[in-house]
């Protein structure tokens, strides 16, 4: 239990310390004093291009990474497969991929992509279960299936950020998740839907804490399976495709997260979702801070940059796997 | 004599080729402990997970404590029947006590709801006693042994407080003295709880020495449904197995050499 409480504090004090050198560090550099004398104190211009221009992209990394963590750990806990990521097993592309297509030819639906993007994950999740259910989950067939349909779905969408002229950049910058040039408003289409889908995900760890047993036992206790799973699934796409909509494909979040937060405060969902969120927001502030920075003035996606990272931690957790089931 | 479970012209089929249960009725009596052997593929799994819901039946009848079972839902069934079954899953850092606590979701009218903490506590700490597993209460269910695991499964089932018992291969990974520690509690627990209990058992010797009756099968038909002794000869156990075995006598019951 102490080692728990021990991983919380540390990790939500290494956010915090992240997010005032995030806030401070770039194109403007400014001091502790000036940021919180503009913010809280008097107008200052060059806070107030921070707030305007930095903010924004930061409180969404935040609240992305926490969302695609919590939808790996959602995702994971249904397939019963710890190498489920919304990312890896093509939930984020179907998603984009109806975002993109009707932003190509309805740019008006502009503010309903949360919906359309959700409506497209739902379908990639619906395409993924049926594809790969054969006398309950195979970890590997999910993990084949899912490689297959997002190679099909970021294709449709590359074809349609290729195809689709003057709305060729919102397709392409999905495609490469670009979050450089996010406002306030962007914060607030993302907000309302990730603050919903975390607090139903925290309240249904110990539901997805049954999810651990065997169906059969789950069903021996009078509990109906396939609404239960349905039911986590929902909030996970949520979750998933939200991120689709606004931010864009990132991978291994959902993967990576879930998986130190088991090594630090263990199996039990009612500790691992709410960690993960907090992990989550770490790594994904931690990879756009360190993507803008390092070859500032050029810029890195937080995408590329987790792509770079997870890469090679998806191969070791492949690996470690084989070893423990002993194949 | 009541009965607990009938079952009548029963059929089972993943799909038309094969009939994996073919039209079987047998009923299961109350308070005796029943049997169910034969060979591998023959049904019994199968059949238990008609029994418990898992499986919906082609056609034929299954009636639980005289209810038809499709007038059963799955969490008042819960309530009557509790299964083992024979593949666990379960985190290595889940504790042993909420494990077996999960024996009481049937009795919760909501999923969040906390009422009725000490009578839940009441059966997990007396389903815990009774399998002899108290000490272990606090400890994950990864350091423990396979026949300790083994023990907090069926501790779970009894927390369910069920009339009605279905165990799956349970001894099977077992050496044979957690074997018979485990069919010894079995038998105390029909004798002192009068819980029915069915169980599907590759040990013949086993079956006779712990069943009141047994249900010898074979690719999906009831060979015969009696008593060990008229169930257990020379003659069944060719048709159930396929192999001349020889049954004898050791004083009162029957004893085959598996050799």
């Amino acid at each position: 239990m102490k080692k728990k409480i021990f991983s919380f504090i540390i990790v939500a004090f290494m956010l915090f310390v992240l997010f005032f050198y995030s806030a401070n560090h770039g194109g403007i550099k400014i001091s502790y004093e000036q940021l919180f004398h503009g913010l809280f104190i008097e107008y200052d211009s060059t806070v107030n291009i921070i707030y305007d221009q930095r903010f924004p992209r930061m409180i969404i990394a935040i609240l992305s990474g926490a969302s695609l963590a919590v939808s790996g750990v959602l995702f994971q806990a249904v397939l019963k497969n710890p190498l489920a990521d919304p990312g890896i097993i093509g939930i984020t592309s179907c998603a984009e991929c109806v975002t993109a297509i009707v932003a190509a030819l309805f740019p008006g639906l502009y503010l309903f992509s949360p919906l359309l993007a959700f409506s497209g994950g739902m379908c990639g999740c619906v395409l993924v279960y049926t594809l790969s259910y054969k006398n309950g989950f195979s970890p590997l067939r999910i993990i084949l299936v899912g490689i297959a349909v997002n190679a099909t779905f970021s294709g449709l969408t590359s074809a349609c950020a290729s195809i689709g002229g003057q709305n060729y950049e919102s397709a392409s910058e999905m495609l490469r998740a670009n979050i450089s040039l996010k406002t306030w408003n962007d914060v607030e289409m993302l907000v309302l839907y990730v603050v919903i889908g975390l607090i139903v995900s925290i309240f249904i760890g110990k539901k997805c804490n049954l999810l651990s047993l065997e169906d059969k036992a789950i069903r021996g206790l009078g509990i109906n399976v396939t609404i239960l799973r349905l039911f986590v699934s929902i909030v996970a796409v949520l979750l998933a495709s939200i991120n689709a909509a606004v931010v864009g494909t990132v991978s291994f979040v959902g993967l990576i997260v879930p998986h130190i937060g088991r090594l630090l405060v263990g199996n039990d969902h009612r500790i691992l979702i709410p960690f993960s969120a907090l992990c989550g927001a770490f790594t994904m502030l931690a990879a756009d801070t360190a993507g803008r920075l390092l070859w500032y003035p050029y810029e890195i996606s937080p995408a590329v940059v987790m792509a770079v990272v997870g890469g090679p931690f998806f191969i070791i957790l492949l690996k470690r796997s084989d070893m423990v089931s002993g194949k | 004599m009541e009965n607990n479970i009938e079952v009548k012209n029963l059929s089972f089929s993943y799909d038309k080729k094969k009939t994996i249960i073919d039209n079987i009725s047998f009923n299961i009596e109350k308070g005796r402990i029943t049997s169910i052997i034969g060979a591998n593929g023959c049904g019994k799994s199968t059949l238990f997970n008609l029994l418990s819901k898992n499986l919906r039946p082609q056609s034929g009848e299954i009636k639980i404590n005289g209810t038809n079972l499709d007038d059963i839902r799955l969490k008042q069934l819960a309530l009557q029947l509790a299964v083992v079954h024979q593949y666990n899953t379960a985190p290595p850092d889940l504790k042993v006590e909420t494990l077996v606590g999960y024996g009481r979701i049937p009795y919760r009218k909501t999923f969040y709801e906390r009422k009725n903490a000490d009578e839940n506590e009441k059966y997990i700490t007396s389903a815990l006693e009774f399998m002899a597993i108290s000490d272990l209460r606090k400890r994950n269910l990864g350091e423990l042994s396979g026949g300790q695991r083994q023990r907090v499964w069926v501790a779970m089932a009894l927390a369910q407080n069920t009339d009605i018992l279905l165990l799956d291969e349970m001894t099977n990974s077992l050496d044979i003295k957690h074997q018979i520690e485990t069919l010894r509690l079995i038998r105390k627990l029909n004798e002192e709880k009068q819980i029915t209990v069915v169980m599907i058992l590759h040990d013949i010797n086993q079956a006779i020495a712990y069943s009141d009756k047994i249900i010898a099968m074979k690719k999906g038909k009831i060979i015969k449904d009696d008593m060990p002794q008229n169930v257990i000869t020379d003659e069944i156990l060719k048709m159930v197995y396929d192999i001349d075995l020889k049954v004898d006598k050791l004083g009162e019951k029957s004893v085959v050499i598996p050799v």
